[in-house]
């Protein structure tokens, strides 16, 4: 077979690989019924919906700073900014992911044993990485072509150029995460306890990225008012992109040829370093120190605290993990910081807002943005279907199913209560409240905890999924993740509206009524929960197959 | 210890087990060897409560599978053909998990654990994570962990599948002195020697059908345990 032939079956089969997984929660869906349909229906919407914003935000950016350096007179800076902004975008899509989707692919050893070159692997998966860094950049620069289309109007060399471009961008930011991917392989590997690192650094990079978009309304009004210095200095320092605005909008074609030349090169250049180190990495072996075994006294423990043990130490061994259903917990310390910075300023603004409120309406707010954020992190959602192949452990040995669900039921408020102590502490240290308030703050969003702990475990248990090969499969994409996500958000936030309407409203309308109608409704779902878990839970438990 | 009757599994319309009847005895090493796919791992798995059957029962030291499972896992442990362990778990830490599911004794488990571990010798690899153990080593790991609670009834779906010379003579070791102690052991394989040598009785299944079973003795006759397995499945087919 040629390598030309090889690299594309290679890429065909990465690429159908990853829809595949994405989509495996569809299939099978006759048997799951009415509400399975309505949950993917929901999900492919929800993913639909996403695109269309982030495609007509992009649009209206480049419509807004289209006009303002039109009227500047330097408009030849249009695509350029379009080329970097795309690049940038996509770059946050892949970069992360470039080391393993190059060096840790599971058929290695597989590829590796067959008479493929190796360079046929690496540029199979480059290949594979180009298509989705394709994907990403044309979402941001498609629109920001069809924005110029419209209000600008092509001319045959701007639209070629434009064409050209579609292609060029994704080159670019593929050279740049297979960089990126290759000199964090290359470090990771020596570092001992690079699961805490990795956590570290995704928080710093998801906390930078979440400032950026916080502030993005003033990061575009500064561009619009600042359109015709940022213009100087590419004009001054960067010739390249300078050129290519040129070649872009003024028709004059050899522009494109300096950048066309730059990432052609840039990308090969790549291509071959990587290459000649490829094997080295994908066969590159994690340095790891043996620890001695020194015999120590074995205490046992209960069951109960075993399985939780073993939860916590599981929901800890996966990075993705605590990013993902940690995420709330630094968002609730952020709450925390908020009220310990700016608490006054929401002491002072509710009695004006709400003039008639009879109750603290501080803590009923604190308590009900609380609870919304802990019952994000959705650490159960995910729970039974990453079992997985050692399922076979829980279920052949005497375990009673109930107490698998408690223990992996409270990983939800265990997660949540660091964030749900600091805020707690910060409201009772900066705000004027009662014993009642805080022990409100506190119980609330630990009692929403478990209703959402229970509830990710009532889902998964209903639609678990199995063939997976990366936990990040499960944790990022499967069915029950979102619809946890969504049922928990929307049950968590209705004894709120029915607390705070009446307590913001009606004189005589105690605090205390609404802190007992939050928590008696969640004590009741919560009831309502556990009797399902002792009926058909341990019913759907049993007949689990994996 | 471990009574199979009239046992039937589908899946779907596919009959992967059909109308099987066995019985192990305190004491004894069964065989139990087929072709791929013949029915075997399903058997196991039915028999430990890993999955449910149509028809038939099973029972273990007397009690039904279907009725009580959680007492009869009290009494069994199984060890899948491909044991995934919980590689996050530094080796000790996993069968000190496992000891506190059966509830044993801190004197029981470090006698236990010592004795196992020196066994297949694996003791140094304690501390490490699972996920630095190789493939024989997880199989150590799990055999520690299966036979170190001391069970009634141990099943086994191809035991010696990645297990080194040593660790496959010391396995046959500790096999048989479980039975001793009054254990049963069924166990499926492909390695026909090894059934030859080693149980007291041995089945045969094909197509999700029980073929032949009793004593090792009888079911080989003046040949050896291939030709007779090679034999019965031409039969069969």
């Amino acid at each position: 077979m040629s390598n030309t032939r090889t690299v594309f079956d290679l890429v065909k089969i990465k690429i159908s690989g990853g829809i595949h997984s994405m989509l495996s929660f569809m299939r099978g869906r006759e048997k799951r019924g009415e509400g399975f349909s309505i949950g993917t229906a929901l999900i492919v919407s929800i993913i639909i919906i996403a695109f269309l914003l982030i495609m007509a935000f992009s649009f209206g950016v480049a419509m807004v700073l289209g006009f303002q350096m039109h009227m500047k007179k330097c408009l030849w800076l249009f695509f350029p900014l379009g080329f970097i902004s795309s690049t940038v975008f996509s770059l946050i899509g892949t970069v992360f992911a470039a080391q393993s989707y190059l060096f840790d692919s599971k058929d290695n050893d597989l590829l590796l044993s067959m008479p493929i070159q190796p360079s046929a692997i690496l540029l199979s998966r480059i290949l594979a990485l180009y298509t989705l860094n394709f994907v990403y950049s044309t979402i941001i620069f498609l629109p920001i072509g069809v924005a110029y289309g419209i209000f600008f109007k092509f001319t045959f060399v701007t639209f070629l150029c434009f064409l050209i471009s579609i292609f060029l961008i994704p080159m670019l930011s593929t050279a740049i995460s297979c960089l990126f991917g290759y000199f964090t392989g290359k470090i990771t590997v020596k570092i001992p306890n690079k699961n805490l690192l990795s956590v570290v650094f995704g928080f710093v990079m998801l906390g930078g990225l979440s400032a950026v978009g916080l502030n993005l309304g003033p990061i575009i009004s500064m561009m619009m008012y600042k359109i015709e210095v940022i213009a100087d200095s590419v004009q001054k320092y960067s010739h390249l992109l300078y050129w290519y605005g040129l070649a872009s909008q003024q028709g004059k074609f050899w522009g494109l040829l300096p950048m066309l030349i730059f990432s052609l090169g840039f990308s090969y250049l790549i291509f071959i370093f990587i290459s000649r180190k490829f094997i080295k990495m994908i066969t590159r072996k994690v340095a790891m120190k043996k620890k001695k075994y020194v015999e120590k006294p074995m205490k046992p423990t209960n069951l109960f605290h075993a399985l939780v043990s073993k939860e916590l130490g599981y929901f800890f061994s996966i990075p993705a993990y605590v990013m993902n259903s940690g995420m709330s917990t630094i968002m609730s310390i952020i709450l925390g910081v908020g009220i310990l910075l700016r608490g006054d300023l929401i002491v002072n603004s509710l009695p004006q807002l709400f003039p008639d409120a009879s109750g603290n309406l501080v803590a009923l707010m604190i308590g009900s943005s609380l609870a919304l954020c802990c019952t994000m992190n959705d650490v159960t959602a995910p729970t039974i279907s990453l079992e997985g192949k050692t399922l076979w452990l829980l279920k052949s040995t005497p375990i009673d199913p109930m107490k698998i669900f408690f223990a992996k039921a409270l990983m939800a408020p265990i997660v949540s209560l660091p964030g749900v102590i600091f805020t707690v502490i910060a409201s009772a240290v900066t705000l004027d409240l009662t014993v009642a308030d805080v022990l409100f703050i506190f119980f609330i969003p630990i009692i929403a905890c478990v209703f959402s702990g229970f509830l990710g475990i009532c889902v998964n248990l209903k639609i678990p999924r199995f063939d997976w090969s990366t936990e990040i499969t499960i944790i990022k994409q499967s069915l029950s993740v979102v619809i946890t996500l969504f049922l928990a958000m929307f049950f968590t936030s209705i004894p709120f509206v029915v607390a705070i309407v009446p307590a913001a409203y009606l004189e005589d309308f105690s605090a205390l009524w609404s802190y007992g109608i939050c928590i008696i409704y969640f004590v009741f779902l919560v009831i309502l929960e556990i009797f399902y878990l002792y009926t058909d839970g341990k019913t759907l438990w049993r007949f689990l197959n994996t | 210890m471990l009574k199979i009757e009239h046992l039937t599994k589908k899946y779907g319309d596919k009959v992967a087990v059909s109308d099987l009847s066995l019985e192990i005895k305190s004491g004894e090493i069964y065989g139990f060897i087929g072709h791929n796919g013949a029915g075997k791992t399903t058997t196991i798995k039915s028999c430990c409560g890993l999955l449910e059957f149509e028809e038939g029962e099973i029972y273990v030291d007397g009690i039904s599978v279907k009725e009580d499972p959680m007492e009869c896992k009290r009494r069994l442990s199984y060890l899948p053909d491909n044991p995934d362990l919980y590689d996050f778990m530094p080796g000790i830490k996993y069968l000190n998990f496992v000891a506190d599911i059966y509830g044993m004794t801190q004197e029981d488990r470090e006698t236990q654990i010592k004795k196992l571990a020196d066994m297949f010798g694996i003791t140094s690899d304690l501390a490490q994570p699972i996920n630095s153990y190789s493939h024989g080593m997880k199989q150590k790991l799990a055999l520690i962990s299966a036979f170190m609670h001391k069970p009634k009834l141990v099943l086994l779906d191809e035991p010696f599948v990645g297990l080194d010379p040593v660790a496959s003579h010391r396995m046959k070791e500790e096999m048989r002195s479980a039975c001793n102690e009054g254990a049963a052991v069924f166990f499926s394989t492909h390695v026909l020697e090894v059934a030859e040598k080693l149980c007291d009785k041995i089945a045969i299944i094909s197509g999700g059908k029980l073929v032949v079973s009793g004593p090792t003795d009888e079911v080989i006759g003046k040949t050896s345990l291939e030709d007779v397995f090679l034999k019965l499945e031409d039969d069969h087919e």
